[in-house]
């Protein structure tokens, strides 16, 4: 992953997003991205674990037993945020939030 | 097979097209992640359940395409060197000996090498080169790939070369007293064109299968087929170099013929063998394929 991350995908804000309240598998991150999206980012299981993948790799998030290799019947994998990654969306957050204020003074001036 | 039984097992298979890394990773994960979305959308509505799996197919080429851009390396390795002079060093002192002995026979009188090659000369070019690609481009490979099997790699290697050539090579069919009088000039340079890619092709492919298996081969075989093509382009360029822009200026005869032969041939070789060196190193290094381990 892109060493200077900002701006983030879209997935990947997503993801991090999903996150940030706790830790989730597979699963409910899908669900909770469509939910925080008002259904409109609707991810493909292929989609999901790309990204996950990625953000595993460069250390922004991380499973929360790594030493469990395979899985039972019905058990899951559980993510969470690491450090890196929670500073990571906050970041971004703080730049959206930059880009928000600067959109809402263009209202004000232009008048629409 | 209920719909929702038969659309798991179908996402199941797709998942075998991930490279091997990823799988033993994450596809246990997706596969139960698919079958959760799967119940969920499944009450009742079926429509709901086949668009769940259209949804995974329509974004697996573009998933597909990631991983294995990501798994063969992004390019951001160093190649090892001696991997690029090892391959470089087999399939140029392979092309090397064809050029000498193809150069020296098709510039004698007898050998034109447009239509008057003997037969006799046809069956020993045929079988040495065969074998040239066997005994030199099998070694070389095993020596890029230590997990490999010398003597398998050595055979796939031939045989790739010797069906490849033949499948393309009227003149071997006429040998054989097959009928070419369907052959027309369109089809006579589609075959000169098609040959050095099928070479590739069917090297690849076999090299590919007996080393990793199916996956391994559809992957070399692609690869393989556009690096002979550019090492056949190389060579057709360095023939038009040499027999257009320098024939007025040195003297044109049968030992430029065979210098010819020899440069184009060389280059073919040195284009074919760094680049076999650049997509082992990278196949060595990712794991791509099931148990690939690096001895």
């Amino acid at each position: 992953m892109n060493k200077n991350p900002l701006p983030l995908t879209e997935t990947t804000f997503f993801i991090l997003f999903s996150l940030a309240s706790s830790p989730k598998h597979g699963y409910s991150i899908i669900k909770e991205v469509e939910k925080i999206s008002g259904g409109r980012v609707k991810m493909a299981a292929g989609t999901l674990y790309g990204a996950i993948k990625r953000l595993v790799d460069c250390g922004w998030i991380e499973p929360t037993d790594p030493t469990k290799k395979t899985l039972d019947e019905r058990e899951r994998k559980y993510y969470r945020l690491t450090k890196e990654g929670s500073s990571r969306l906050t970041e971004e957050i703080l730049r959206i939030r930059k880009l928000s204020l600067l959109i809402k003074d263009y209202h004000t001036v232009v008048g629409i | 097979m209920s719909l929702k039984i038969f659309i798991i097992s179908s996402y199941a298979a797709l998942l075998k097209l991930y490279p091997t890394g990823f799988q033993h990773e994450y596809a246990e994960e997706m596969n139960r992640v698919f079958i959760d979305l799967v119940e969920s959308t499944d009450k009742g509505n079926r429509w709901k359940t086949v668009r769940c799996f259209l949804n995974e197919c329509l974004c697996l080429p573009g998933c597909l395409i990631r991983e294995y851009s990501d798994a063969i390396g992004g390019m951001k390795m160093k190649t090892t060197k001696q991997n690029l002079v090892i391959t470089s060093i087999g399939f140029m002192s392979l092309f090397l000996i064809l050029s000498i002995v193809n150069g020296y026979y098709r510039s004698q009188p007898a050998g034109n090498w447009t239509h008057t090659t003997t037969t006799l000369f046809l069956v020993i070019d045929f079988i040495l080169q065969g074998i040239l690609y066997g005994v030199l481009g099998g070694i070389a490979i095993s020596i890029v790939l230590p997990s490999t099997n010398r003597k398998q790699m050595m055979l796939a290697c031939g045989i790739g070369y010797l069906i490849s050539s033949f499948i393309t090579g009227e003149g071997y069919w006429e040998v054989l007293g097959i009928s070419t009088k369907w052959i027309n000039q369109n089809w006579e340079s589609f075959l000169v064109y098609a040959s050095s890619p099928m070479n590739g092709f069917l090297i690849g492919l076999i090299v590919g299968w007996v080393w990793k298996g199916w996956k391994a081969g559809l992957i070399f075989s692609i690869a393989s087929t556009i690096i002979f093509t550019l090492g056949f382009w190389t060579n057709y360029l360095s023939w038009y170099v040499l027999t257009n822009v320098f024939r007025d200026n040195i003297l044109f005869g049968r030992s430029w013929l065979m210098v010819n032969w020899i440069v184009g041939y060389l280059l073919f070789g040195g284009v074919v063998g760094i680049l076999w060196g650049i997509l082992m190193d990278r196949i060595q290094r990712y794991p791509l394929f099931s148990s690939n381990v690096v001895n």
